[in-house]
């Protein structure tokens, strides 16, 4: 299975998460270093660019996208391309990190996607510290909806997380 | 081989050109309101079709023509999908993706945000196919050069009967 966490820069909430998933940050509090010692924090985004961090321990391959304001239509397409392609939905999961942060991250996820690099992955930092919690409750809710899926062994699931 | 052809809505350039491509519009004349009205997908598309390929037909080398409104996307729509296609194994060779945007004129654009945003087809469909009956020729030369490059990449399969 592939794992493409996204927001609208992709390299801020998406890569922490990323991080999270993969092991790399802790499950508690996070400091700012940590944060910003993430692969591809902060790094200087085109958006629609798909990031590569690794497998996890099961082999599952880990990514980040910005999709900028278009958060709807990239998932969609390419859930649909694969669709065409004889892909099955099981193959992908989409993990929008969006959806648990604060008015400071999402600030500078916004900034950072419009380019602004430097002010919005400071005030993503500050904002993204206090997500942080919420962040990896969001991404654990995520992996645990793949687990319970895989325990309902649907034979159209797939293998998921084993 | 897939060819993709990719404008905001899907409900206008793309669908014309996909018409040409697969001959349900003749590329020799102008189409009447009435032959734009019955191609399939046409001024058909709502927001929630919008980032999804729809097939429209097969041509005659046996290429899968599809249709997709990508908003705003422009060229990332194509580097996206094509980062997509190299994660999961696909063949890009494979892939022809074609942005009718740059042929879309005000009346199009005019035209379709008002019937397809603001629902008012009765006066938005009029000035879309005004529009579309305009930029016709040009949608003809752009699907004369992808059916010249696809056609030297696939192998003809004649019509049956």
């Amino acid at each position: 299975m592939k794992i493409i966490f996204y927001a609208y820069s992709g390299v801020l909430s998406a890569s922490v998460a990323a991080a999270f998933f993969l092991g790399i940050l802790p499950p508690r509090q996070v400091v700012t270093r940590q944060l910003s010692e993430v692969p591809f924090f902060g790094a200087n985004a085109s958006l629609y660019q798909i990031y590569e961090y690794g497998r996890d321990y099961l082999g599952n391959e880990v990514f980040s996208l910005g999709v900028g304001k278009e958060m709807v239509i990239v998932p969609k397409a390419i859930r649909s391309f694969l669709e065409i392609h004889g892909f099955k939905s099981h193959e992908l999961k989409m993990v929008n990190t969006m959806i648990p942060l604060g008015y400071p991250s999402r600030i500078g996820e916004r900034i950072v996607s419009l380019g602004g690099i430097t002010t919005g992955t400071s005030i993503a930092l500050m904002g993204l510290r206090t997500d942080y919690h919420d962040l990896i409750r969001h991404v654990e809710q995520e992996i645990s909806d793949l687990r319970t899926k895989k325990e309902n062994k649907n034979p159209n699931e797939g293998i998921l997380l084993s | 081989m897939k060819i993709f052809y990719c404008c905001f809505g899907g409900s206008h350039s793309s669908v014309t050109a996909a018409a040409i491509h697969l001959g349900i519009l003749s590329p020799t004349r102008i189409p009447t309101a009435q032959e734009l009205m019955k191609v399939p997908f046409f001024e058909q598309q709502t927001g929630d079709d919008h980032g999804k390929f729809y097939l429209m037909g097969q041509d005659e080398f046996g290429n899968q023509v599809y249709i997709i409104g990508k908003h705003n996307l422009g060229r990332f729509f194509e580097s996206l999908i094509r980062q997509v296609a190299g994660i999961w194994g696909v063949n890009q060779e494979k892939l022809v993706i074609v942005d009718t945007m740059p042929y879309v004129n005000y009346l199009m654009m005019v035209g379709g945000y008002t019937s397809r945003r603001l629902g008012v087809s009765s006066i938005g469909q009029p000035l879309v196919i005004k529009g579309t009956q305009k930029a016709f020729f040009k949608l003809v030369n752009l699907v004369e050069r992808i059916k010249t490059t696809t056609a030297s990449k696939t192998v003809r399969h004649p019509k049956p009967g």
